[in-house]
């Protein structure tokens, strides 16, 4: 075991101790986490900034409101419910089309209007807010990701989890929707995440349920070596984040609209550690070497990310 | 830094909490084990003469509060005799009186003599300012001063003359000087008084002391007298049996000087009887006992102060934050995932009354039904407050029914699921049901089954009579506690579970 220990710390494997104290606590004030957990303040603050985000289409604040939600989607076909206060990709309900007067799941299953209020009171109620606090219930746009992740992803939205220290984009990875993820992109529910080489921006091995995979479970297809288009602007976007919250340590997640190009989906203040394991490597050396550096622009931020942080792996 | 203010204050903490321990343990003599029994010695003393119808005034001496020897309660039974008790520096005396006494009289005085054999017996006495007059005169005087006189010439200092003197006494010629001042005795009690006697003469600041041996049920337990002294500042005792200047082993000085136990004025036939008997008293009563003769602060600053009710909530309450220590130390150093944050000390709380193995049988029962119902509501699609507000009320009405199913059956202890934190249940009830809803069933049971891991250990640990015992007597140690869990908050290291989930990251090469 202590030998476990060892090789880890060789490997700079960042624990959740370590983010949390090192790097969570010094760098991220309190005071700014409301500015990333509420999406909706975070959907302002990008569009302030002039990055692109999903539009908005409704927001429902309080439960006399829900009657009001069959309007609301009335001329919708695809949209996504989401909890304003959400964590880990809970509670989140992606509709992707109707039949009859059926809503049709992104995983293909149907649900009824009833179904869909209820899902939104429960969202209202907290069940899926940090700490159980009443929260509000989003309705926005669904993403049409770019064709180029077509082979690669079953049934979902895939992202792209880019974590930030200091406005350096440290370490990249793209998750894949799965069939056990039931077309979420979230690591603990089963979706693959394939790490992104920073200066390319070609995926790498992949990871699943912490086994290392090189093809899609569901599709077959090879998961590697596959080109993420717009790599440059993601990059920036990511690095500019910094600015626009203040966080030091952050993740930040975008999607690949076909016609709309990068879009900001959310940003997060504790970002997980699975990070790692689909890029094979360690944060902390990256971490450190950031911290012994100074920057003046958001290209030096940049171009400094795609010298170093090369994936070591071929 | 932080990090140096966290260690300066961690330092603190803990050497605060020990400090005080120590100070409890070796100075207040609170026990480091529980059950642990101090040596108490109950001896009575029963005191009788003849009166003849004159005023009758008798003197007892008595024993006094001394360091390592501690009297923790003192009765006298006077019957009709006028009592009052005087003291100076070397003795205390209690003295019964009667104007008018005929007949036999019996009288009593009994106390309990708690003794730390490990500490120092002799007290630290001011010097006397002079030796005392040897009380001899005439014959005795003149035999005194040529023995004095003589053992000068062959010893070195002051205690070899001293062993030297009570290696003659106690074989002393016929006709010889020793017999002479011995006066025919040769029990111990003349053997001191000779020789404090001859010790005067030669200028040799030396007084009697009279004790009394702590023997396992004695019934007439007999006076010994050793002598002191003076040397080196303080005084020291010697044992003229064993001829070594330690006190006679297992014996606590009364009181010292020539006088006898009891002395009678106006009665005749003064008798003592003595009768020694070891009692059992814990050490912690014996502690607080003494600790109130002391009047320390930090006995009245400690949870004996308050009334028992209260005690037996504080020696409950107190063992919560080794729970809480061990559930930091689970969560972040072992990484187990647990339904709510400190609910599995609580419910180690309830285990602690209801036991574990029924304690277990019940829980899953509540929380078996009470999932079975939440399912239902889930059904009827409830928004979320009134939805828990009814899983509150569905868990006291499992609980209650229970209660009295149990009762009815003659099972009792089906009647202590009522000390089940409800809403803890509930919360439980509802975060299970979510995380079974989103996670599947799978990830509820393992969550499920981590609480109530943990909460066993939390229980194991909280139940420990060493952790039940330091917490309660020790409450100091607190702080120590507090100091570990805030060092935690700054531990980095990895957590044991993320080991085989980063092993892919192991470098091999």
């Amino acid at each position: 075991m202590f030998g476990l220990i060892k090789e880890l710390r060789k490997s700079g494997v960042l624990g959740i101790n370590q983010r949390n104290a090192d790097f969570i606590l010094p760098y991220n004030q309190r005071r700014l986490y409301p500015l990333v957990d509420d999406k909706i303040a975070t959907k302002d603050l990008a569009q302030r900034h002039g990055v692109a985000v999903p539009q908005l289409f409704g927001i429902i604040e309080i439960q006399r409101e829900v009657s009001l939600l069959p309007a609301l989607l009335a001329q919708l076909n695809e949209f996504v419910i989401k909890p304003a206060n959400g964590s880990q990709g809970e509670g989140i309900t992606v509709i992707a089309g109707r039949t009859r007067d059926l809503f049709r799941r992104a995983d293909g299953s149907l649900v009824n209007i009833e179904e869909l209020k209820f899902q939104v009171s429960n969202i209202l109620s907290g069940i899926y807010s940090l700490g159980g606090q009443p929260d509000r219930a989003i309705i926005e746009y669904r993403v049409k990701f770019d064709p180029v992740f077509e082979r690669i992803v079953y049934r979902g939205v895939p992202d792209i989890r880019i974590i930030v220290f200091l406005g350096v984009p440290v370490m990249a990875m793209v998750r894949l929707p799965t069939r056990a993820s039931g077309g979420k992109a979230n690591l603990h529910q089963g979706c693959i995440g394939a790490g992104v080489d920073i200066p390319t921006g070609q995926t790498l091995s992949a990871v699943w349920k912490n086994m290392v995979v090189s093809e899609h479970p569901d599709t077959g297809n090879e998961v590697s070596g596959v080109q993420i288009p717009h790599w440059e602007k993601l990059l920036e976007i990511a690095a500019r984040s910094y600015e626009m919250t203040g966080l030091g340590y952050q993740g930040i997640d975008l999607v690949l609209d076909q016609e709309l190009g990068p879009m900001l989906l959310e940003l997060n203040a504790r970002p997980g550690l699975n990070i790692q394991i689909a890029n094979r490597e360690g944060l902390l050396p990256r971490l450190e070497s950031i911290k012994k550096q100074k920057f003046s622009s958001v290209q030096e931020r940049i171009s400094f990310s795609r010298k170093h942080f090369g994936s070591l792996r071929p | 830094m932080s990090r140096r203010h966290l260690t300066i204050l961690c330092s603190v903490l803990v050497l605060a909490g020990l400090v005080v321990t120590v100070y409890r343990w070796l100075i207040l003599d609170f026990p480091l084990l529980p059950q642990e029994r101090a040596s108490t010695w109950r001896v009575e003393v029963q005191i009788s003469f003849e009166a003849k119808g004159a005023p009758v005034k008798a003197a007892l001496m008595l024993p006094q509060n001394r360091i390592g020897m501690t009297l923790l309660d003192e009765h006298f039974i006077s019957r009709g005799h006028g009592l009052s008790t005087e003291s100076d520096p070397e003795n205390r005396r209690a003295f019964f009186t009667k104007r008018n006494a005929n007949g036999s009289q019996t009288l009593w005085y009994r106390f309990l003599v708690h003794q730390n054999l490990s500490r120092e017996i002799t007290p630290k006495i001011l010097a006397p300012r002079q030796v005392e007059s040897s009380g001899l005169s005439g014959v005795e005087l003149a035999a005194a001063q040529e023995l004095a006189k003589e053992l000068d010439s062959y010893s070195a200092d002051d205690r070899s003359l001293v062993r030297l003197l009570f290696s003659r006494l106690k074989n002393p010629q016929i006709g010889g000087k020793e017999a002479l001042l011995l006066g025919g005795g040769v029990y111990s009690r003349s053997i001191s008084r000779a020789g404090v006697a001859v010790l005067r003469v030669a200028r040799i600041p030396s007084r009697v002391v009279n004790g009394l041996a702590l023997r396992p049920d004695r019934r007439s337990a007999r006076i010994t007298s050793w002598i002191e002294i003076f040397d080196d500042d303080k005084w020291s005792p010697f044992n003229p049996e064993t001829g070594r200047f330690l006190s006679p082993e297992n014996h606590f000085p009364w009181w010292r000087g020539n006088e006898p136990l009891l002395s009678v004025v106006g009665a005749t036939d003064p008798r003592t009887e003595i009768a020694v008997r070891e009692t059992l008293v814990s050490s912690l009563e014996t502690a607080i006992k003494e600790g109130r003769l002391k009047s320390d602060p930090l006995l009245t600053l400690s949870l004996f102060g308050l009334p028992l009710q209260t005690q037996e909530v504080y020696r409950l309450l107190m063992t919560v934050p080794v729970g809480i220590f061990l559930l930091v130390i689970l969560r972040n150093v072992i990484g187990l995932r647990t339904f709510g944050t400190f609910m599995p000390v609580l419910i180690a709380l309830a285990f602690r009354q209801t036991e574990l193995l029924y304690g277990f049988i019940l829980f899953s029962t509540v929380l078996g039904i009470g999932l079975m119902i939440r399912f239902y509501l889930e059904y009827l699609k409830l928004l979320l407050v009134p939805r828990l507000a009814s899983v509150v009320v569905v868990v006291i009405i499992v609980m209650t029914f229970i209660s009295i199913v149990s009762y009815k059956i003659g099972f009792d202890r089906g009647l202590s699921v009522a000390l089940f934190p409800i809403v803890i249940l509930a919360m439980t009830i509802e975060r299970m049901t979510v995380v079974w809803d989103e996670r599947g069933a799978k990830e509820a049971i393992v969550q499920a089954t981590g609480s109530f891991a943990v909460a066993v250990l939390c229980y194991l640990l909280m139940t420990n009579e060493l952790v039940k015992h330091w917490t309660f007597v020790f409450p100091e140690l607190l702080l120590v506690i507090l100091a570990a869990i805030l060092a935690l908050g700054r531990y980095s290291g990895y957590r044991l579970v993320e080991l085989p989930r980063f092993k892919v990251l192991s470098r091999r090469d």
